[in-house]
C-alpha cells in the first residue's frame, strides 16, 4: 500500500488529526523559512519513508518547487505531489478537494532523474561588444568559449566609432583591452573571417559548424550566444538620397575627423516616425562633436526627443547650453538639395506652427538600425518571442541566448549588461558540469506515434526530435520546458505529460476535485 | 560557492539579484524593511487588454515564489541594516528586526483587521502572505495603550511586547537594492494633487485598477470617461533637482490609459507632454497602436482648476495661447525620484551619491535598480542580475 504524507501550509485551515488514514502515514504543518522547510523535509521523508505528497495550502504553488527539491534530497519522488488548492473554499469544499486529490494521487506514477555530463564550453557568435563582454565575464568565471566573427578583426560597430560621449571609455581602447585578456587564454578559442553554417544539438551538448578561411570546422560546446550585432539601413522611404550634403548618422564619426568648413549643419531624427534612444544618442553626440571640431552652427530636427536613458537628458540640456538649437516637427520638414545648400521647411509646434525656412551645408539624416542575423535565427529557430519571462536575454530555447544590438536597440552599456547576465545564466546551467532533469516528465509512446510529427513542428522550445530508429517523435528531456503543448496538440494522444496524465485528473475531477 | 551577501531591499532588483547570487551557491540575507517583498512592483497591475502588452507587473509574484522557495535565500522582512562594517571579502553587518507581527505565525486570518479602530492593519501587496501594522496609522506605535489586534489574534503572531531583534551576519559582498521614491505630486501644487480629489498620481491609478474589475476608481459610480495624463511629474524638471527622464512614466502612463479604455471602451484620453519615449523593447507598437485612439497634446498645465470638472489651464500650447480644456480625471505622471533614505545609506555603506542622489557603488559594495538610477520592473530586474553577475565574477577572482 502507498504511504502518503499530507503537507499542510500555515493558514489553510486544516485540523491535521482529520487526515490521518490508512495511506497518510504523515502529517505536517510546513515551517514558513524555505531553509527550515526543506530541512524538515528531508528528514520526514527518510523516517516515514514516503511514496508522496499531498501538500495543502492556501496557495500551494508558493511552496510547490522547494517541497519537489526537498522531496527529491530525501530520496523521494518530487513528482508524486498533488496539490490543493483551498482558496475560497468552505469546509465542505476542502473535505472535497482533499479527497479528489487523494483519488489524483492514486495514479502518479514515480518520476526517474537523469543527470548528464555537460560540455562546459560556450559558443559565442559575434565578436562585437556584446560577444566579447559574454567571453570575457565567461572566462572570468572559469567556463571556456569559443568566438565566432565574421570580419576580420573583432571589436563589430563599436570599432568603428571615435568614442563614446559621454561614457569614459575609449572604443579602441576597450576592444584592446579585451582582446589582449583574451588573445593568449589557452581556453579561448577566436574564429575570425568565419561564418556559422549549421547548429545541432540541445542544451549541454552543441555541435556548431563553422565555416573558416581554412574549410569547415566543428566544435561543441554546453550553450550557444548569438551576439549578432545590427544593421544600418538608409531610410530609402523617406525620398532623400545620401550625396556630399546628405550624409548618414553613422558615417558622422569618419566625417568630423576631418577639418571641414561647413558652417550650418542639421540633424534630421525620427525618419520612421518612432526613431531610436540611439540614434538621439548618436546624434547628440555628433552635434557636441561638431561643435568642438568645425563650431559650426548646428540645429537638430526629431518628432520626440529621446531622453529616457541615463545620460541623455544632461546631453541634451548640455547641447543646449552650448548653442545647439532643437526643433520638433509632427509633418515631415520639405527638403530640396542645391549643389551648395540643403533647404529644410519645416513647422514646430512649440513655435506655434510658423514655417521655418532654413539652408544648411550639411544634412546629417539617422538611419534605421536593424537587428543583424535575421535569416540565422529564422533558420534555426531560435527568436526572443515577446515573453516577459526571457527578458533580458533568454530566448525560446534552453541554453541559448541572444545578446545585444541583435535583440534590441541598446548603447554601449546595455551591451554589456547584456554579456554579463548571459554568462551569469551559463555559468548558472553549465557551472556544475552536469545538468539534473526528469526524464519521461513528456512521454511519447512509440507504439501509438504515427510520425506525423506535429510535436515536431509545434514545439516552442525546439525539444521535440526525430527518432528515425524509432519511426517516432521523441521529447527531448534536458530542453523540455513542460508547457504540455505536444501533449495537448498530439492527433495520435501518443504524448503523455506525467504529472497531468488522464486518467488521475479524470479521478480527481469525478470527485469533484477542480 | 562558499560564500554568502547580504542583499538589501526586496523589489525587483532585490528579487534579481539574491536569485542570480543564490543561484551560484552563495548565500543570500534579503533584508527588506518592509513586512513583505516586491517592492513598488508588486502594486501594479497587468496593463495587459486583448493581449499581453509586457509591462512585466506579472514577474514580480514569479520571483517573489521563486525567492520563497530558494534555500539559500533568507528572507528578513521588517529588518533594517543597522551597521556595516570591514571591506570587500569581509563584512560584518549588524541588522535589526522589529517583531512585532511575526509573519511566520500570521495565517492571514484577518481577525486583526475586524477591530483594529484606526485601519491600521493590512496587506501591504497583494502578494504578501502576512499582514502588516502600518506604523504611522497605530495608536499603540504612538504611545497609546492598545492590544486589541494582539487579543484577536489566535495564532499569537501579535505581541507587542516582543523584543526588536538583532542579527549579526558575516558577509562576502553587499548588494544595495534599496529602490526610489515616487515624486511627491503635492510639491507641484499648482496641479491640483491633494487639494481636488479627482487629480490622482499614476500610481494610485494602478492600485485602484488593481482592486477593481471596471474603472469605477472612487466607487462612486462616476467612470472617469475623459482622463487626461499629464507627463513628466517630477521628470526633466531642474527646479526640483530632476534633470533628468524618469524612463518608465510614458510606459506606464500610455499602457494604464490602454487599460482604461479597453475595460470601458467609451473612455477618451488626452496626453498632456514634452516627448514621449517610444524606446524600450515591445514599446514602439504600443505607442503606434494607441496613436490613434489618444488625443497627444505637446505641452504641460501651467495649473489644474477644481470645479464639477477640473480645469487644466495652459500657457501656451500648440498655437492656441491660454487655452483651457476640462477633464474629469487627472491622472499625474509622477517620476522617479532618490529615495529620502539615501543620505543614510550612503553613510552607512560609505557610498557616494551622484548629482541627483541616486547610489554609486563602490567595491564588494554593488548598487542595483532604482537605487542606482531610474528603470522599469524589468530593467530592474536584469540589472540585479547584472550587479550580481558582477559580484560573482569578483568574487571568483578574489578566490582564484
Amino acid at each position: 500500500m502507498a504511504r502518503w504524507g499530507a503537507f499542510i501550509c500555515d493558514g489553510a485551515g486544516v485540523d491535521a488529526a482529520s487526515l490521518a488514514g490508512e495511506e497518510v502515514v504523515v502529517t505536517t504543518t510546513l515551517p514558513s523559512q524555505p531553509g527550515d522547510l526543506a530541512c524538515k523535509l528531508v528528514g520526514i521523508g527518510t523516517r516515514y519513508n514516503l511514496d508522496g505528497g499531498i501538500l495543502i495550502g492556501v496557495v500551494p504553488e508558493l511552496v510547490e518547487d522547494l517541497l519537489k527539491d526537498s522531496l527529491r534530497q530525501a530520496g523521494l519522488d518530487p513528482f508524486r505531489l498533488v496539490l490543493v488548492d483551498l482558496r475560497g473554499r468552505d469546509a465542505e469544499g476542502k473535505d472535497r478537494e482533499i479527497k479528489a486529490a487523494f483519488a489524483r494521487a492514486r495514479h502518479l506514477e514515480p518520476a526517474a532523474w537523469a543527470k548528464s555530463e555537460v560540455e562546459q564550453r560556450a559558443l559565442i557568435i559575434g565578436g562585437g561588444a556584446a560577444g566579447l563582454q559574454t567571453a570575457l565575464s565567461l572566462r572570468q568565471l572559469g567556463l571556456p568559449v569559443l568566438i565566432v566573427e565574421g570580419e576580420q578583426n573583432l571589436g563589430g560597430r563599436l570599432g568603428r566609432l571615435d568614442g563614446l560621449f559621454p561614457y569614459d571609455e575609449d572604443p579602441k581602447g576597450w576592444i584592446q583591452s579585451a582582446l589582449e585578456a583574451l588573445q593568449d587564454d589557452p581556453e579561448v578559442e577566436i574564429l575570425t573571417a568565419s561564418n556559422p553554417l549549421a547548429l545541432e544539438g540541445q542544451v549541454g551538448d552543441f555541435t556548431l559548424t563553422v565555416q573558416t578561411p581554412g574549410g569547415p570546422v566543428t566544435r561543441r560546446g554546453g550553450a550557444v550566444v548569438l551576439a549578432l550585432g545590427s544593421e544600418v539601413r538608409w531610410p530609402a522611404e523617406s525620398g532623400l538620397e545620401p550625396g556630399p550634403r546628405v550624409v548618414g548618422l553613422s558615417r558622422l564619426d569618419e566625417l568630423t575627423r576631418f577639418r571641414l568648413h561647413h558652417k550650418k549643419v542639421a540633424f534630421l531624427l525620427d525618419l520612421d516616425e518612432l526613431g531610436s534612444r540611439v540614434g538621439t544618442l548618436s546624434a547628440l553626440r555628433g552635434a557636441l562633436r561638431i561643435k568642438d571640431n568645425w563650431g559650426s552652427e548646428v540645429h537638430i530636427l526629431c518628432r520626440h526627443l529621446k531622453v529616457d536613458g541615463k545620460p541623455l537628458e544632461s546631453m541634451y540640456r548640455k547641447a543646449r547650453d552650448m548653442g545647439v538649437v532643437f526643433f520638433k516637427y509632427e509633418e515631415f520638414p520639405k527638403v530640396t538639395e542645391t549643389g551648395e545648400k540643403v533647404f529644410l521647411q519645416f513647422q514646430d509646434p512649440d513655435l506655434e506652427y510658423v514655417v521655418v525656412d532654413e539652408a544648411y551645408d550639411l544634412l546629417v539624416v539617422e538611419e534605421e538600425i536593424l537587428p543583424a542575423g535575421e535569416v540565422l535565427t529564422e533558420a534555426w529557430g531560435i527568436s526572443q518571442p515577446a515573453n516577459v519571462r526571457l527578458y533580458p536575454v533568454e530566448t525560446n530555447r534552453k541554453g541559448i541566448y541572444m545578446v545585444g544590438c541583435c535583440r534590441d536597440e541598446m548603447d554601449f552599456p546595455g551591451a554589456i549588461q547584456d554579456g554579463t547576465v548571459a554568462a551569469g545564466e551559463i555559468y548558472e546551467l553549465l557551472g556544475q558540469g552536469a545538468l539534473v532533469y526528469e526524464e519521461d516528465m513528456v512521454k511519447v509512446q512509440t507504439e501509438k506515434c504515427v510520425f506525423c510529427l506535429t510535436c515536431v513542428r509545434i514545439c516552442p522550445h525546439g525539444a521535440a526530435e526525430i527518432d528515425l530508429v524509432q519511426e517516432a517523435a521523441f521529447i527531448n528531456p534536458a530542453a523540455c520546458q513542460a508547457c504540455g503543448m505536444c501533449a495537448a496538440d498530439c492527433p495520435a494522444q501518443a504524448i503523455v505529460y506525467k504529472a497531468y496524465d488522464n486518467t488521475g485528473i479524470m479521478a480527481q475531477l469525478e470527485l469533484g476535485g477542480r | 560557492m562558499k560564500a554568502s551577501a547580504l542583499v538589501i531591499g526586496g523589489g525587483p532588483a532585490g528579487l534579481g539579484a539574491a536569485l542570480e547570487l543564490a543561484g551560484a551557491g552563495i548565500k543570500v540575507y534579503l533584508v527588506e524593511k518592509e513586512a513583505a517583498v516586491g517592492g513598488w512592483g508588486a502594486r501594479y497591475v497587468c496593463k495587459a487588454t486583448d493581449k499581453c502588452r509586457q509591462c512585466s507587473a506579472c514577474l514580480i509574484p514569479e520571483k517573489i515564489q521563486e525567492v520563497y522557495q530558494q534555500p539559500l535565500v533568507e528572507i528578513l522582512t521588517n529588518t533594517q541594516v543597522v551597521g556595516v562594517e570591514g571591506e570587500a571579502g569581509s563584512f560584518q553587518v549588524r541588522l535589526q528586526r522589529e517583531q512585532t507581527l511575526d509573519p511566520a505565525l500570521c495565517n492571514a486570518c484577518g481577525k486583526c483587521l475586524e477591530v483594529c479602530p484606526k485601519g491600521a492593519i493590512d496587506r501591504l501587496n497583494p502578494w504578501a502572505a502576512a499582514y502588516r501594522i502600518d506604523k504611522e496609522k497605530c495608536v499603540a506605535f504612538a504611545g497609546e495603550d492598545c492590544d486589541l489586534c494582539a487579543r484577536a489574534c489566535p495564532t499569537g503572531a501579535i505581541n507587542f511586547q516582543r523584543p526588536v531583534v538583532n542579527l549579526d551576519a558575516s558577509v562576502e559582498l553587499v548588494v544595495a537594492a534599496t529602490g526610489h521614491q515616487p515624486f511627491d505630486a503635492r510639491r507641484k501644487y499648482r496641479l491640483g494633487y491633494g487639494r481636488f480629489p479627482r487629480v490622482i498620481t499614476g500610481l494610485e491609478l494602478e492600485e485602484a485598477l488593481n482592486e477593481i474589475e471596471g474603472t469605477d476608481i472612487f466607487g462612486d459610480g462616476r467612470k472617469p470617461l475623459d482622463v487626461a495624463f499629464i507627463q513628466c511629474v517630477g521628470s526633466r524638471d531642474v527646479q526640483e533637482g530632476a534633470a533628468y527622464c524618469s524612463r518608465v512614466c510614458c510606459k506606464y502612463a500610455l499602457r494604464l490609459a490602454g487599460l482604461m479604455r479597453h475595460r470601458e471602451p467609451e473612455t477618451q484620453v488626452t496626453f498632456y507632454y514634452m516627448d514621449i519615449q517610444t524606446g524600450g523593447k515591445g514599446f514602439a507598437e504600443v505607442y503606434q497602436e494607441c496613436r490613434d485612439d489618444f488625443a497627444f497634446v505637446r505641452g504641460i498645465p501651467a495649473r489644474v482648476e477644481g470645479g464639477d470638472r477640473l480645469k487644466l489651464h495652459f500657457d501656451g500650447v500648440s498655437g492656441q495661447s491660454f487655452a483651457t480644456r476640462e477633464h474629469d480625471l487627472v491622472v499625474l505622471s509622477v517620476g522617479i525620484t532618490p529615495s529620502p533614505d539615501n543620505a543614510e545609506l550612503a553613510r552607512l555603506l560609505t557610498l557616494n551619491r551622484d548629482e541627483h542622489g541616486f547610489l554609486k557603488g563602490r567595491e564588494g559594495i554593488y548598487v542595483a535598480g532604482t537605487a542606482a538610477g531610474p528603470r522599469d520592473i524589468s530593467e530592474s530586474l536584469a540589472h540585479g542580475m547584472e550587479t550580481a553577475a558582477n559580484a560573482i565574477i569578483n568574487l571568483e577572482g578574489r578566490e582564484g
